[in-house]
């Protein structure tokens, strides 16, 4: 069995130092309660580590896992690079795109329309990727004749993430 | 309570355990299956379903030099963003012995659009980096012993404060709170806890890490399977992410791509005179006071006379026109060509002294940002203006008519709106 355990007297340092620093930023939270609000604080603190763990992460595997076996192995990677990159853009845009946001009367504030914005970038990443498909499939014959498929598909087990993705 | 009983003593046993592993400390492991909580691990085996299965993760992208490069890539991104985000506090906050300087006049436009721009590019790269090592949550055993478990036990505050800290970045210059706390608090307090984790991680890391970086011998490398994404188009493709989300934003402070910045949250040729706004009027509240005729500028504090100047006796000074930035917190920035007042010379009519601070302040009644502070290097800067006009026009009440602060290499909050008062300190 490998050992996934840090060890060492630079791991030690660390964590000392490490922790004086994290434990002056809980004090520094508490200390200006009135701005940083500690109860709400915490929640989207430890909300976010939740969130991403245990409903955003698992959405994406398990999301790619059903997808995966849909795409032909000669674009699969171009068609796994595309939907990578559409996924992480997609999620920096959300804030924007969702227009929950905004400055009543400040027509200066949030001036695009980031729907169409997004939608732009999807069209190109869509683009990128289709040309990707061309060259991806065209190099590999030229590499080497497909040989079985591949074996991703063999394990069967929950939640079988394979492939990668994310949103 | 025999139910009670029971779990007392479980707990009691598992806490000698617990004693007896950290005794073991690191040779627990070496004489694998014989410290106590080995053997714990060894009972619970049958509870290895679903993800904590052995292999339960298939991809070929789950490796330690794809965590270590994009760890490094997202090291540096952090680095940067703390650095420049304490500058900015700093800036705000100063301590005793911070004297941010008034020169180069476009640094913290930089700084501060080095910051957004960072933290915007940083988020597919963690997002990217908590994809590739998600299999680690299922680590089994899940705690070997204490460093294991402390270090397991710090990797909470890192993978919180990380997605909090690029997530509530985010969420703040697309002006959504859907939380009660203040952002720049919160932010602020937030980024050390996360600075801490992240040093822990560094220190558990950086032996695997520095062996996962060295470039592997031809005999070690795999090609990818038929089908899947090789680790450089993986990381091609983050890295193109990353480069997608600037262009389509980094226009909202670098004026050659405002054209193709489709998401940028600012433009900053939009909005009152040919560049944006952050508070309007109304929201300061100061729609019919900054009109009133009544209107004066006091200098007053710690000066020989004080003075009480109208609108009219400040266009009666010699006036000096300059172009400056307004570079905001939220990273959008925008250059204007302002003529007003030089504040040094009010300083000097009203008898100052010539390494005064000054406190400037707003006539609008509430607000954190009502008042703001000019040190004596930007208190004696030609170039800290009382503006009256912008682009030549007379500032626009958005702007802060009737006058409104303007110095070099001051954030945008700091040059403060529809003055009312210099107080000499």
């Amino acid at each position: 069995m490998k050992s996934h355990s840090p060890s060492g007297k630079i791991f030690w340092f660390c964590f000392a130092a490490g922790w004086a620093v994290l434990l002056f930023g809980v004090w520094g939270t508490f200390e200006n309660a009135f701005y940083t609000h500690p109860p709400n604080f915490a929640l989207w603190f430890a909300g976010s580590a939740l969130v991403h763990d245990a409903l955003v992460a698992p959405a994406v595997f398990l999301l790619a896992w059903a997808l995966v076996r849909t795409i032909p192995n000669r674009i699969r990677p171009a068609v796994l690079a595309g939907l990578t990159v559409a996924a992480l853009v997609v999620a920096v845009s959300l804030p924007l795109v969702l227009g929950r946001g905004g400055a009543p009367g400040n027509p200066s504030a949030l001036p695009r329309n980031y729907p169409l914005g997004i939608a732009l970038i999807l069209a190109l990443i869509t683009a990128a990727t289709v040309a990707g498909m061309f060259v991806g499939s065209r190099g590999r014959k030229q590499r080497a004749p497909s040989g079985s498929e591949c074996g991703h598909d063999h394990q069967v087990g929950v939640p079988e993430a394979d492939e990668l993705t994310e949103t | 309570m025999e139910q009670w009983d029971a779990l007392v003593r479980k707990l009691a046993k598992a806490m000698s355990d617990l004693r007896q592993a950290v005794d073991d400390g690191e040779t627990g492991d070496r004489r694998s299956g014989s410290s106590p909580l080995a053997r714990t691990w060894e009972r619970l085996e049958p509870l290895r379903i679903g993800p904590l299965k052995e292999g339960a993760f298939t991809s070929k992208l789950h490796t330690e030099r794809t965590a270590a490069q994009l760890g490094l890539a997202l090291g540096v991104g952090f680095a940067v963003c703390f650095v420049t985000g304490l500058i900015s506090h700093g800036i705000q906050s100063p301590p005793a012995w911070f004297l941010w300087p008034s020169r180069p006049f476009n640094l913290y436009r930089i700084t501060q659009g080095l910051h957004v721009a960072t933290g915007l590019a940083t988020i597919p790269l963690l997002l990217a980096k908590l994809w590739t090592v998600f299999p680690k949550l299922f680590t089994w055993p899940p705690v070997e012993n204490a460093a294991h478990g402390l270090e397991r036990l710090s990797l909470l505050p890192l993978v919180g404060g990380s997605v909090f800290l690029l997530m509530s970045g985010l969420n703040n210059i697309a002006l959504w709170y859907p939380w009660r706390f203040f952002f720049p608090a919160a932010h602020f307090w937030a980024a050390w806890i996360t600075i801490g984790a992240l040093i822990v991680h560094i220190g558990a890391k950086a032996t695997i890490t520095r062996a996962a970086l060295r470039r592997p011998k031809p005999s070690e490398i795999t090609p990818a399977p038929e089908g899947a994404l090789s680790r450089r188009a993986f990381l091609g493709a983050v890295a193109a992410s990353a480069a997608v989300v600037t262009v389509a934003t980094v226009g909202e402070t670098f004026g050659p791509l405002r054209g193709i910045s489709v998401l940028a949250p600012r433009d900053p040729a939009i909005g009152p005179q040919g560049f944006p706004v952050n508070k309007t009027a109304r929201s300061a509240g100061v729609t019919s006071s900054a009109i009133d005729p009544a209107w004066r500028l006091r200098v007053d504090g710690k000066v020989r006379r004080a003075l009480s100047l109208s609108l009219s006796d400040l266009k009666a000074m010699e006036q000096r026109v300059i172009n400056l930035p307004i570079a905001c917190v939220e990273g959008w920035s925008a250059t204007a060509t302002w003529e007003g007042v030089p504040v040094r010379a009010l300083l000097a009519m009203a008898g100052a002294r010539e390494d005064a601070e000054v406190g400037a302040e707003s006539i609008q009644k509430r607000g954190l940002y009502r008042r703001s502070e000019l040190n004596r290097l930007h208190a004696a800067d030609p170039d800290t203006l009382i503006a009256l006009r912008v682009n030549g026009e007379p500032l626009h009440i958005e702007h802060g008519f009737p006058a409104r602060l303007i110095g070099p290499n001051r954030p945008g909050v700091m040059q403060t709106k529809w003055l009312g008062r210099l107080r000499v300190l």
